[in-house]
């Protein structure tokens, strides 16, 4: 690593490597700040990454929040423009069945024109026709612009792209404290999650944009912002049961929405009030899995004998306005506090609250609020640009086809081209179940920060298929020692973890086709090949 | 139609099973829904490796008292066992599967991760180990086919490096391999092993392997050979100028395979009728027997026998399911020893002992099955449908497979 980006002062640091803290870093560094991120795990591992994955219309906030609404429907357009690879545009069904009140729908409806939202009332004999995964008892439905969009993908293409104008970028680093001196931040403690070691960076301004964990930042710093840690959990289903966003007409409640993104669908979501200390520590609990499946098999009678991959949980960053225990009556809405004129802390400033669909726009007001104090003119143009993969040129498929080729366009956008596939072992699969090539798996290491297995995963879906890394997950792990120069200790510690992060989201729903191919994998891995977990010492902590 | 046993499920147990009451001039039916455990095997077959707290056992027959009495050894008995061993050899090798090791103590078989594992038999010409801690060679080379991705070779040199013995990683290829891999998913063990089945091509890998350095003592490569027949290895090993010897590799397992294969071709060579690709949709029990059996590929056809033999496996094979509810054997619903509590089937922790892998179908003394508290006099249950033991971590299935297999065999045999 490059030993001057310590000693470098920074017009800016971001703290946090989710989508907000990425989208941050892209424009701050496309508005020529000197910019630096330091996340303290790896990007997307906190709500990020354990979310629908829902390209929002804002429709399902009309009713209760039209700021939200207009917010999202605005970035809804946008996202379909700077991240068209990393978006599925295939429309959602708002529907009403028998037990909901169908007088909601007039009011939906308006709402959402309010909203700036196409909104269309069908019949529902047309919107079976249109997704016939439907519960076919429904009484109403309405066509609205949802679709859906890969969180991880849409994060790299950002960090991607704050990379190409200059930024830094330190995953694995976490900070520890501050530097403050006479009411000015200074810069931040930080220390090497990997090896421990203590380091110190300075610049003009930090911003906080670290989620839910934003709350803990700002305490460090002395400052107070109260944070909402609301838990929501979500099952996958092993296969795409649905081609349409499928959600409930009514206000919204628990598991009312139904997502399909890439080759699965996403049920979700529950929401509860956790304690803050908790939020490291999510485990998806029984109560919510019936929750969450009689809930979603209202949608989707298919669900119901639909075989589910893995269950998670994330916590929102909502912030915290008045004592609704669910949370769901708090506003999405983003917040953007100048610690300088609320606390007289300078050069500190929390970009919190949003959500996915709004990422971009957080950075655009956490960004301007930074440039206003570093005195820099420079506009927002995050939301004309394309983001790397989406530009406009097209992906030539090359002529002797490649196996994964469809696959990798579908990943990488417009970056396809400069994944290595010269050769056959360059084009050797190391996934079959999401088609992941050695080129592939080499050209992640290389670009995209990663060190481990489940960097890997997030990064170009290894794993993630219906077996879950019965297999890729050896052959990645042999790829992974021999380019990262890793020891094969660590390696190995690294492939245990790897199983058991995926068993962490397999036996909360341990039964049926889940239990018998987690019972394979532990023939294969650890009967066949006698892996064995990893001694404490060779451990590390990350969610 | 009727039989004097069928036996449902193919896969080692069965097919066990199968061989030995074929032997006695028994009219068998073996109903096989396809692959079995095998496909993902090593090419050893264990008896006991490890005890129940995870220590390494070195006398399988010594431990074997010591096991908990739900474990099927312990309804056989240890002295039983030993014969059982002799007898499970010897039927190995009228099918043509030659095996080495001792039942009075274990040897230890090289993982695809280069760790070693305590085993029973193996097959000849695969590398083990005497001991737990050093391995026969000081140095070998390992040999992989450029490409193969499931043959981690960094995490086998690292293994054998750290028993003390120096490894050199060395990547082979011939043109007839290279052509093949200009389709990625060509590059599957039982893919290669195809192709290195004829004497051409043999030749070739034999060439460049008799290219190599002379200094190592041997060269070790993964099982992609004798897919079919065991005589390709010979064949091989013969052009070879060093000691030739393989490692598994990851599925499918090419030395599995093969002993399917030949299980196979003995017990239909022994007038048992194999009947592939089908499965036994339900049976009706009268009486605390049960009368018939129906199948998915003869729907209108009763298949009758005197005695029924279960060995349709665990979870994987489909022997036993599960849903949101509990845990149920699939054809009859026969009693199951597991918990109904949903909560206690598994541990957080992948690497703990899972209790679900030691649920299975509740038996007698004699292995015979009950349906709602009552014994089913002419039925039998055999292999990984048993519960009572954990074979990921103690490293038994094989051996329960195939001492189950041969206890019910034996004991229909001595019957009548």
């Amino acid at each position: 690593m490059n030993a001057g980006i310590f000693e470098k002062h920074y017009d800016v640091i971001i703290i946090g490597g989710g989508a907000t803290g990425a989208g941050t870093a892209r424009d701050c560094a496309m508005r020529g700040l000197s910019t630096l991120v330091v996340e303290r795990y790896d990007f997307t591992t906190g709500a990020t990454g354990r979310n629908h994955g829902l390209l929002h219309s804002g429709a399902r906030y009309a009713v209760t929040d039209q700021e939200s609404a207009t917010e999202c429907i605005d970035e809804n357009m946008i996202l379909r423009y700077i991240a068209k690879p990393y978006v599925e545009e295939h429309d959602g069904l708002f529907i009403t069945l028998p037990e909901d009140d169908l007088a909601y729908q007039e009011k939906f409806v308006e709402s959402c024109w309010k909203a700036g939202i196409n909104a269309k009332v069908i019949d529902p004999k047309e919107a079976i026709q249109m997704e016939p995964s439907v519960n076919p008892t429904l009484i109403g439905a309405v066509q609205v612009p949802d679709g859906s969009i890969d969180p991880f993908r849409l994060t790299m293409a950002n960090v991607l792209d704050a990379q190409l104008h200059g930024a830094q970028i330190l995953t694995y680093h976490e900070v520890t404290g501050f530097i403050i001196e006479n009411g000015r931040m200074l810069g931040v403690h930080l220390r090497d999650n990997i090896t421990g070691a203590k380091r110190e960076v300075r610049a003009e301004i930090t911003i906080n944009a670290a989620g839910i964990w934003g709350t803990l930042v700002a305490q460090m710093a002395g400052v107070n912002v109260s944070m909402f840690p609301a838990k929501g959990s979500l099952l996958i289903f092993g296969h795409r049961v649905n081609n349409m966003v499928i959600n409930r007409c009514r206000k919204p409640a628990n598991a009312d929405i139904l997502v399909p993104g890439d080759a699965i669908t996403v049920i979700g979501t529950t929401s509860d009030r956790v304690p803050i200390e908790s939020v490291d520590d999510m485990h998806v609990t029984p109560e919510e899995v019936e929750v969450l499946l009689s809930e979603g098999a209202k949608l989707a009678p298919a669900l119901a004998t639909t075989r589910i991959l893995r269950a998670y949980a994330g916590v929102r960053p909502l912030v915290a306005s008045d004592n609704d225990p669910s949370g769901r009556s708090i506003s999405r809405g983003i917040v953007c506090l100048d610690h300088e004129t609320r606390d007289g802390l300078a050069g500190f400033i929390t970009i919190t609250g949003g959500k996915l669909m709004t990422y971009r726009m957080m950075a655009e007001v956490a960004t301007d609020m930074a440039c206003l104090k570093l005195g820099v003119q420079q506009k927002c143009q995050t939301a004309t640009t394309p983001l790397p993969g989406s530009d406009k040129s097209t992906v030539e498929e090359p002529e002797n086809h490649l196996y994964a080729f469809n696959a990798r366009v579908g990943r990488h956008g417009t970056l396809a081209p400069s994944i290595a596939a010269m050769d056959d072992y360059q084009n050797s699969l190391v996934c079959e179940c999401e088609e992941v090539s050695v080129g592939e798996v080499a050209h992640a290491i290389e670009n995209m920060h990663v060190r481990t297995l489940t960097q890997l995963r997030r990064r170009v879906r290894l794993g993630m298929g219906t077996c879950q890394g019965e297999l890729c997950a050896l052959r990645a792990a042999g790829i992974l020692c021999a380019s990262c120069k890793k020891s094969i200790e660590e390696e190995k510690a690294d492939l245990a973890e790897f199983l058991n992060e995926r068993w962490k989201g397999m036996y909360p729903v341990g039964w049926g086709p889940t239990l018998s191919e987690a019972q394979l994998t532990s023939v294969i891995y650890q009967d066949l090949c006698g892996i064995t977990s990893p001694s404490m010492k060779d451990r590390r902590q990350e969610p | 139609m009727k039989f004097d046993n069928i036996i449902i499920g193919g896969g080692l147990s069965g097919l066990t099973c199968g061989i030995r009451l074929s032997q006695e001039g028994k009219k068998v039916a073996i109903i096989s829904a396809g692959q079995s455990t095998l496909h993902f095997g090593s090419g050893s077959l264990d008896l006991l490796g490890y005890d129940e707290e995870g220590n390494t056992v070195e006398h399988p027959l010594d431990a074997i008292d010591h096991l908990n009495k739900n474990h099927p050894y312990r309804k056989i008995g240890a002295d039983r066992i030993e014969n059982l061993t002799a007898e499970a050899k010897k039927l190995l090798d009228e099918c043509g599967i030659h095996m080495t090791g001792s039942v009075q103590k274990n040897h230890y078989r090289i993982t695809p991760m280069g760790v070693l594992k305590p085993t029973w038999l193996t097959l000849e010409n695969y590398a083990t180990s005497p001991s737990a801690t050093e391995l026969p060679w000081r140095s070998v080379i390992i040999a992989n086919v450029a490409g193969f991705l499931d043959f981690p070779v960094e995490f086998i040199a690292d293994g054998l490096a750290k028993l003390g013995t120096r490894p050199e990683v060395e990547i082979i290829s011939i043109p007839t391999l290279k052509a093949r891999r200009h389709s990625p998913s060509e590059m599957r063990s039982a893919n290669i092993a195809k192709i290195l089945s004829s004497e051409e091509t043999l030749e070739q890998i034999a060439e460049v392997l008799n290219g190599m350095e002379e200094t190592a003592e041997a060269i070790l490569m993964p099982a992609i050979v004798g897919l079919d027949k065991e005589e390709t290895e010979a064949s091989l090993k013969q052009k070879v100028r060093r000691p030739l010897l393989l490692l598994p590799t990851l599925p499918p397992s090419v030395p599995g395979i093969r002993i399917q294969t030949m299980l196979q071709k003995q017990f239909t060579h022994l007038g048992g009728l194999y009947l592939l690709g089908s499965t036994v949709t339900n049976g009706n029990v009268s009486n605390g027997k049960l009368e018939y059996v129906m199948t998915s590929t003869m729907m209108d056809e009763k298949l009758t026998a005197d005695n029924y033999i279960l060995a349709t496996g665990s979870f994987l094979s489909d022997g036993l399911k599960s849903n949101y509810e509990r845990i149920y054997e699939p054809i009859l619903d026969l009693d199951v020893e597991a918990s109904k509590n949903r909560a206690e089937w598994i541990d957080p922790n992948v690497f703990n002992a899972q209790p679900y892998h030691s649920f299975g179908v509740k038996t007698n003394e004699n292995f015979q099955p009950s349906l709602k508290g009552q014994t089913l006099e002419n039925m039998y249950a055999i292999g990984s449908v048993l519960g009572g033991h954990n074979a990921i971590h103690q490293a038994d299935g094989t051996g329960v497979s195939m001492m189950t297999a041969l206890a019910v065999a034996n004991r229909l045999i001595n019957k009548i």
